[in-house]
């Protein structure tokens, strides 16, 4: 049974990776992680699925990680199929399917938090910082109390 | 394992990991002993208890001669710079903070656009090493804006007399005497510089990183006061810059004021409270300082080595601290993050 974590691009590395490290941390570790772009994130997240595959690395996992262009970041139904598509494939191969509502645009998380529920993911995360001042810093190196990752299946 | 200073937080995560919350942070010696706890808290929070204070500190460090001999003595930094270490940290303000702050906002903020001419910090050898114009929120590149976002001052202006003054060469060091004295990791600082050098050091470092990654004039002068004062007049007169000084010496600040060139003095209390609330990156500041003055302090779990056989000018440069993991649990997640900022710097 592989894990599987979907995420959302957005222009901040960080924030498309510290949701992914925190998931390790509390070990979730996954074996494959898709990261939905458009043309306006194309750069952070290209670099974000290189850094990806380091995160995983450090937490012994070997994650295959790939990323789903949109042609225009307001294609609805898109992002809809994106997350839809990838959760009936995890539930067919009885793979475990994260979705991280983190990172992105409000109506991308939204989408995001709908599609997650809605298609029966094992898990709908969301990084909180808690706290501020750590803005563009990456999981390892902010405070472990100003930082929570909500899983809202267990919440809801 | 060496750490850089600015990822200390990893320690401190790992720490936190493995349940320990409250840190206390001790010179290996016992008759020093537990210097600061540091209470782990939520939201990023911690607070420093002071285990000793100033007086508290110097009353202990006066008993090491007799028990141990001058050459211990010296090696422990002495109770000005203890508490020095405590205010760099962010932990305890200056005694004379008001001051201090309505004179940045008397002379700083100079507005470029209407042509007035750049503020420059210029730093006495006594306060080089305590980086304290960040931690006054008036450095140029980080420091707190107003509400036009100009920064207090625009850059320094750095004396090679000061530079001069800050090579203590205080190398007089016996690793036999010390490591009977305090304990068996002090054999790990042979030939390394010993007591108050460390101090001269951290300023040494810290004067090559305002060169480096600040806007800074060097002002090529001899060493002593009268020649760094007029390497200042003659800077302000002819650069079309005002340099403004601070210094931990009436005396210098004196001279200054007498010269013409705006100048303040940096006042420290004579005593600390009892606990500080900061962060956790603050916690992380004051543990570097403590391992770098102190040569070792011992955590649950871990010691740090502020310096260590072998440590040279580039671990100075990347402010590096060795980690000895006393407990095998600490070490893979401490491997594992900094191999993850590694990566992705």
């Amino acid at each position: 049974m592989a894990r599987i974590w979907l995420t959302n691009g957005t222009p901040t590395t960080p924030a498309i990776l510290n949701p992914l490290a925190a998931a390790c941390d509390q070990g979730f570790v996954p074996d494959e992680a898709q990261i939905l772009s458009n043309p306006g994130v194309e750069d952070s997240v290209t670099a974000a699925s290189d850094y990806a595959e380091h995160i995983v690395d450090a937490y012994r996992g070997d994650a295959e990680v790939s990323t789903y262009n949109l042609a225009d970041e307001t294609d609805f139904r898109g992002i809809i199929e994106f997350y839809r598509s990838a959760i009936d494939a995890a539930r067919e191969n009885d793979d475990s399917v994260a979705v991280d509502v983190t990172p992105g645009r409000k109506f991308m998380s939204a989408i995001a938090f709908q599609a997650g529920f809605r298609f029966g993911a094992d898990h709908v995360y969301y990084f909180h910082r808690k706290a501020g001042g750590y803005y563009g810093q990456l999981y390892a190196e902010i405070p472990r109390t100003a930082t929570d990752l909500i899983d809202f299946t267990e919440e809801l | 394992m060496q750490i850089e200073r600015r990822r200390l937080m990893v320690l401190l995560n790992a720490l936190y990991d493995q349940g320990v919350k409250s840190i206390p942070v001790a010179h290996p010696c016992a008759d020093i002993g537990e210097l600061v706890r540091i209470e782990l808290e939520d939201d990023g929070l911690a607070t420093v208890r002071f285990s000793q204070g100033t007086l508290t500190y110097q009353d202990n460090r006066e008993t090491i001669p007799a028990k141990h001999g001058e050459s211990a003595y010296d090696d422990l930094p002495d109770a000005q710079t203890y508490t020095r270490a405590m205010v760099a940290s962010g932990h305890v303000d200056l005694a004379n903070i008001d001051d201090v702050i309505a004179f940045a906002d008397r002379h700083g903020y100079a507005d470029l656009e209407a042509g007035h001419e750049p503020v420059v910090i210029g730093l006495d050898a006594n306060i080089m090493s305590w980086r304290l114009p960040e931690r006054l929120g008036i450095d140029a590149e980080v420091g707190d804006t107003d509400d036009r976002g100009r920064r207090p001052t625009n850059g320094y202006a750095l004396a090679t007399g000061v530079k001069e003054e800050l090579d203590w060469h205080y190398n007089h060091y016996n690793t036999h005497e010390l490591t009977s004295a305090f304990g068996d990791e002090f054999e790990r600082l042979d030939s390394q510089p010993a007591g108050a050098n460390r101090e001269g050091l951290l300023g040494l470092y810290e004067y090559r990183r305002l060169r480096t990654h600040r806007t800074a004039d060097v002002i090529e002068c001899d060493r002593g006061d009268d020649a760094i004062v007029s390497a200042y007049r003659r800077f302000n007169e002819e650069s079309r810059k005002t340099a403004l000084l601070l210094s931990n010496d009436r005396g210098f600040v004196e001279r200054g004021i007498a010269a013409g060139i705006p100048s303040q003095h940096i006042e420290y209390p004579v005593d600390i409270p009892r606990t500080a609330t900061g962060s956790w990156t603050e916690a992380t500041e004051l543990l570097y300082y403590l391992a770098v003055l102190f040569g070792v302090i011992t955590l649950p779990k871990v010691t740090l080595y502020g310096v260590w056989n072998g440590k040279d000018g580039r671990h100075w440069q990347h402010e590096q601290l060795d980690i000895d993991c006393r407990s095998p649990k600490v070490e893979p997640p401490l491997e594992r993050d900094l191999a993850i900022l590694e990566a992705t710097n």
